[in-house]
């Protein structure tokens, strides 16, 4: 599969500021992948989204993005393959109604009125949102809210999403409804990757890869299976395991094997 | 330290039918750290908001010890800045309402509004921010220079350096990494083994199961259940009929059950009471 996103010896630092947010970061993303970024607060995970987004300009290194290098003159080309949902479902509603608001994705792209319909309706459906296209967004959930703007960013044939702690601000259950959401998106549509930003090590653990940051580093990347098998490593840098390990070591520990396993 | 709400309606303005609380009705007492649960829209922010007056209730009366909230009318409350003193709430996401310029003058705006003294509030605030972790080196730095679960820690120190009696925290872990969220749970364990009760909204319920002596469970705007966490989340039919999800506790719980282990739930509230748990019983 080839690269997406590949990142070069990127640093970034805050102006007159002589700490590294980001320092020194390569890595790729191949087409297709669900890649989900761990990391404390602080880490520098949040920064590199919003640089991948094209909304912060960096200083040192290079980022191609679907073979096109990200700067200026590039960005509005990159904009159209590439798109973010933030954490905060109410800073991200446009519209009067669930249907203004995937319109007004649609309306950027100069598709016409006439064909912009069914294209809704299209995507509404496929984020499960199809019966509240009239809605306001005050009678919807913040995880109904956060479907939406994935819909806008499917409207718009974007091919990589980028979610920056999309679930952090929702419920449970709105939580579940996200992440089952983005994997059953990517499963479904070969050509969608997806970048995850998360506290949750339980959500991390059901991507492809994760990505773990340290001070604006890259202190370790695998599939989720080793990454977690470093469980002291994370620990010491202000992470954790999912529940399901931290009991499943407990109970070795203890030494009641017949009780692991099932799950 | 006593919370009663006695029939308590609450209703928003432009709802007609909808009642956000409805007939809500249940005392705590003593020394507590409550959880209140249930899904989004269930009514658990309205309801903290009646615990210092923010809202006022349509119908029914709040009393916080010896303080009466009553139905909204033009009157305006007595003694509001004594409840507001003895009832300190937590915001979500409570970093947004920093603003001064040092972090320790924006821990001693809050104790400033009630009447200390400066050098008093100072105090209070070195006091507090040392409670939460925070030590003398961020004193003079900028509270936007700081992480974000810094910046949540200096918040909540500028809520405990008004020493209120009762500490009232929405959801108060969400966004936080997991090292921040425990520190932050630890925080406000040892809050309450030195006195203080805590009510906190909470969507995490391993963390309730673990931390809280009383859960009140909301569902649609009513009270179903003011329990002990443990005779709420061992039962199934309660969790069922309040659509709360179960703990990740809850599933190895089950299984040793299964597998013929005679525990005792009550005893279980985390993953390491879990396994002493486990071994009474082996050898038993």
């Amino acid at each position: 599969m080839p690269n997406v996103i590949e990142v070069k010896n990127l640093s970034y630092c805050y102006d007159n500021d002589e700490k590294l947010i980001l320092d020194n970061i390569s890595f790729h993303i191949q087409k297709g992948e669900y890649v989900t970024f761990i990391g404390c607060n602080g880490s520098g995970k949040s920064t590199l989204m919003k640089i991948l987004m094209g909304l912060i300009e960096i200083k040192k290194g290079n980022i191609y993005i679907n073979n096109l290098l990200l700067n200026e003159r590039n960005l509005l080309e990159i904009r159209k393959h590439i798109g973010i949902v933030f954490q905060n479902p109410d800073n991200q509603f446009i519209g009067a109604t669930v249907k203004d608001d995937i319109a007004f994705g649609l309306e950027n792209m100069c598709i016409k009125q006439k064909d912009m319909d069914p294209l809704i309706e299209e995507y509404a459906a496929k984020v499960g949102m199809i019966e509240y296209l009239d809605k306001e967004p005050s009678s919807l959930s913040g995880g109904q809210k956060q479907r939406v703007a994935i819909a806008d960013a499917l409207s718009m044939n974007l091919d990589i999403i980028l979610l920056d702690e999309a679930t952090a601000m929702l419920d449970p259950k709105g939580r579940e409804e996200i992440v089952s959401l983005t994997h059953k998106m990517q499963k479904e549509n070969e050509n969608l990757t997806i970048l995850n930003v998360t506290h949750h090590m339980e959500e991390a653990f059901l991507s492809d890869r994760i990505i773990v940051l340290n001070k604006g580093k890259i202190v370790l990347e695998g599939k989720p299976k080793d990454v977690f098998a470093k469980g002291d490593f994370l620990k010491s840098i202000g992470l954790d395991l999912p529940f399901s390990l931290k009991m499943e070591n407990a109970l070795k520990e203890a030494g009641f094997l017949n009780l692991l396993g099932e799950k | 330290m006593a919370i009663t709400f006695e029939n308590v309606y609450y209703q928003y303005k432009n709802e007609d039918k909808n009642y956000s609380l409805n007939d809500i009705t249940f005392d705590l007492e003593g020394h507590f750290f409550a959880g209140v649960i249930g899904e989004t829209g269930s009514g658990k922010s309205t309801l903290i908001q009646h615990i210092n007056a923010l809202l006022r209730p349509s119908k029914g009366l709040v009393k916080i010890d010896d303080f009466t909230v009553q139905v909204q009318n033009k009157k305006k409350l007595k003694k509001i800045k004594e409840l507001r003193k003895k009832v300190g709430v937590v915001f979500q996401f409570p970093e947004y309402q920093l603003f001064e310029d040092t972090v320790l003058k924006d821990v001693a705006f809050g104790p400033k509004n009630f009447n200390v003294s400066k050098e008093d509030a100072i105090k209070k605030a070195k006091k507090a921010l040392k409670m939460v972790g925070i030590d003398e080196s961020y004193y003079e730095k900028s509270p936007f220079e700081l992480s974000g679960g810094e910046r949540r820690k200096v918040a909540i120190a500028g809520i405990i350096a008004i020493e209120p009696e009762i500490l009232v925290l929405d959801e108060p872990c969400a966004g936080l990494d997991p090292k921040s969220s425990s520190e932050m749970m630890e925080l406000f364990l040892n809050l309450y083994n030195q006195g203080l009760s805590l009510i906190m909204v909470s969507h995490n319920m391993d963390i309730v199961l673990k931390y809280c002596t009383k859960c009140l469970v909301l569902n649609r705007g009513k009270l179903l259940y003011n329990l002990k966490p443990t005779e709420f989340f061992y039962n199934e039919m309660y969790l069922n009929t309040a659509k709360i999800n179960e703990p990740n506790l809850l599933y190895y719980v089950k299984m040793a059950l299964k597998k013929n282990y005679k525990l005792d739930v009550n005893n279980i509230k985390d993953i390491s009471s879990f396994i002493l748990e486990l071994k009474r019983c082996k050898n038993a």
